[in-house]
């Protein structure tokens, strides 16, 4: 039994991720991009129900936005050049 | 650092290293991708407090100073509703001691005494026993911040602005008795709801109404 929402976000979020990283190898899915996007998704829904509290500012989320931002740009560019 | 914290950091630098030999050498990305998973987990480990307050110990600190203050209401008799009062970065409850005030008080400077009076009105000054936490500048996220992941006073909170302020409340879970403090300062989750709402706005606030509809409460503010 989980005895607090911090820690059952942590669960949670390494068992979403364990879930997802077979999932879409299975798939074939071979662009890293798509795995940090899931990645990122899964880690804001899983705060934004759990919200969890954190010892400092949430860097990790910070990280996530910017890498989830960057593989939809580089997916913009790509279907725009091609 | 805790245990728990470092061992979010050795699964960091564990997941940092799959991550670097899987995308370099083995050229695999689900590899790579589980590397950066448990980067990710690993960090937030790391950044999770090892060891919070548990809410039911902030409770029961909250409920002892409710009855300290409901003794104090008793003694001296007080019966007007109290003013939630920003003053100078925090928030203090002025009851009036004498017939039902109207006019809200508006001290330029922090009170000095138990008593004070304004404008011909003596007033019981007290903190409240929650004090603005947080750093949220919107009135719903402020309200959120202290009740529902500090305290864990309630599971939710919405905030409508409609004639005055109203704030509904989903699963109070304060059971405080307390009689006179809850016809003066209103429960403690509104007490509380009431000095995050003076803070934030920097306005007078004072707990109209309040009425539990199953597992909701409804929180009527005036803001003055």
């Amino acid at each position: 039994m989980v005895r607090n929402k911090n820690t059952l976000f942590n669960v949670v979020l390494a068992v979403m991720y364990a879930i997802t990283v077979p999932s879409l190898a299975a798939l074939g899915e071979s662009r890293l991009g798509v795995y940090i996007s899931m990645f990122a998704l899964e880690y804001f829904v899983a705060a934004a129900v759990l919200r969890p509290r954190r010892t400092t500012v949430d860097f990790v989320a910070a990280a996530l936005l910017l890498a989830f931002s960057l593989a939809v740009t580089l997916r913009v560019l790509e279907v725009l050049s091609s | 650092m805790e245990g728990y914290n470092a061992a979010g950091v050795v699964i960091s630098i564990v997941g940092a290293a799959v991550a670097a030999y899987s995308y370099f050498v083995a050229l695999s990305v689900p590899l790579t991708a589980l590397g950066v998973g448990m980067l990710v987990v690993g960090a937030s480990i790391a950044i999770t407090p090892a060891k919070p307050v548990p809410g039911r110990a902030i409770k029961m600190l909250l409920e002892s100073s409710v009855a300290n203050t409901e003794a104090l209401l008793e003694e001296v008799g007080a019966t007007g509703k109290a003013f939630y009062v920003p003053v100078k970065g925090g928030v203090y409850a002025y009851v009036p001691l004498e017939s039902a005030s109207s006019s809200p008080p508006r001290p330029t400077e922090a009170p000095k005494g138990l008593v004070t009076e304004h404008g011909g009105v003596r007033y019981l000054v007290l903190m409240p026993p929650l004090p603005r936490l947080g750093e949220a500048s919107n009135l719903e996220e402020a309200v959120t911040e202290v009740l529902v992941d500090l305290t864990e006073l309630c599971d939710s909170v919405k905030v409508a602005r409609g004639e005055g302020l109203v704030v509904e409340l989903k699963n109070p879970r304060a059971r405080v008795g307390a009689g006179r403090f809850r016809s003066v300062m209103g429960s403690l989750e509104a007490c509380a709801v009431a000095t995050v709402v003076a803070s934030v706005l920097n306005r007078v606030v004072v707990v109209e109404a309040e009425a539990d509809h199953g597992n909701r409460r409804i929180v009527k503010l005036k803001v003055l």
